[in-house]
């Protein structure tokens, strides 16, 4: 069953933190090729969707 | 391109703030300081010893405090906190051995977007002659912040299971963060060179190949694990 903690605070505040240096990106006119960088991040949403299941945090 | 060297300090600050907040009530004050009055200082003392080391360079633009920029630092404890909190929905926090595991694959995962943010706008850079992947981005830089987030838990994981009274722990804790500053720096002069080896040996493919070892094939492998031993099993 998916468990996808949307009330999570350390999701939400990295979540929160990357909209804003994704911002700060777009706005810079950074290469392409950086936006790679956020790509770990959304490997580790997908984990905690699949896998996440003490949230207490 | 403007100076935006205070937007990176304010989001630090921003970010140290919510986290101490968040620790503060979730964990309790004791915690809360332990975490955060240590890592203020294991940052201090690792990134002045880094800057020193010529490993990294800020935008002098930046508040400094010595050779480190004393608001900026704070994300180092701020991020590595997010990470630990983010492995608790894996592990229990005195699960040590599964703890660190996590907390060396999540701090890097949220450190790239800050480096190569950083690098992109001028906030710091890495002066060093290794071989570089995203415009500028040490390989071995996403190891060592791994290493970095890892030994951190690991002081703050083992102290806080010795049972000293009243503030021992933090005692402790203060006067072990030196040590562990002083050792990183070994360790990460240690990561640089098995990265430069594997690089002369295997090119940038190794490292590509590495680098998708810690970021995607750890990761998904983690939501394949079987559950042999509980995760709540102490070391």
């Amino acid at each position: 069953m998916m468990n996808l903690p949307l009330a999570d605070f350390a999701l939400l505040t990295v979540l929160m933190t990357f909209i804003v240096l994704l911002a700060l990106d777009v706005l810079s006119g950074a290469p392409s090729i950086l936006f790679l960088a956020f790509l770990p991040a959304i490997v580790w949403g997908i984990v905690i969707a699949l896998k996440g299941r003490r949230n207490h945090a | 391109m403007p100076d935006s060297t205070l937007l990176i300090q304010l989001l630090a600050i921003i970010l140290f703030a919510v986290c101490l907040y968040h620790s503060w009530n979730t964990e309790g004050a004791r915690a809360a300081q332990q975490w955060f009055i240590t890592g203020y200082i294991f940052a201090l003392l690792l990134i002045s010893l880094l800057v020193v080391t010529q490993q990294i360079a800020f935008n002098p633009a930046m508040l400094f405090f010595g050779a480190a920029p004393s608001l900026t630092i704070m994300l180092l404890p701020a991020v590595i906190y997010l990470a630990y909190t983010i492995a608790r929905q894996f592990a229990e926090p005195t699960n040590l051995r599964t703890m660190t595991f996590l907390t060396f694959l999540l701090t890097p995962a949220l450190m790239l977007p800050i480096d190569a943010t950083a690098l992109n706008l001028d906030w710091w850079s890495y002066p060093t002659e290794s071989t570089s992947f995203l415009d500028g981005i040490p390989f071995y830089a996403p190891f060592a912040w791994g290493v970095i987030g890892a030994a951190f838990f690991l002081l703050i994981g083992r102290i806080r299971k010795i049972r000293f009274r009243g503030n021992g722990q933090i005692f402790a804790m203060i006067i072990a963060v030196p040590v562990l500053a002083a050792l990183l720096i070994g360790v990460i002069a240690v990561v640089q060179i098995l990265v430069y080896g594997i690089s002369s040996i295997g090119g940038e493919a190794a490292m590509y190949i590495a680098l998708a070892l810690i970021f995607i094939a750890l990761p998904v492998l983690f939501v394949f694990r079987t559950d042999r031993r509980p995760l709540t099993t102490k070391d």
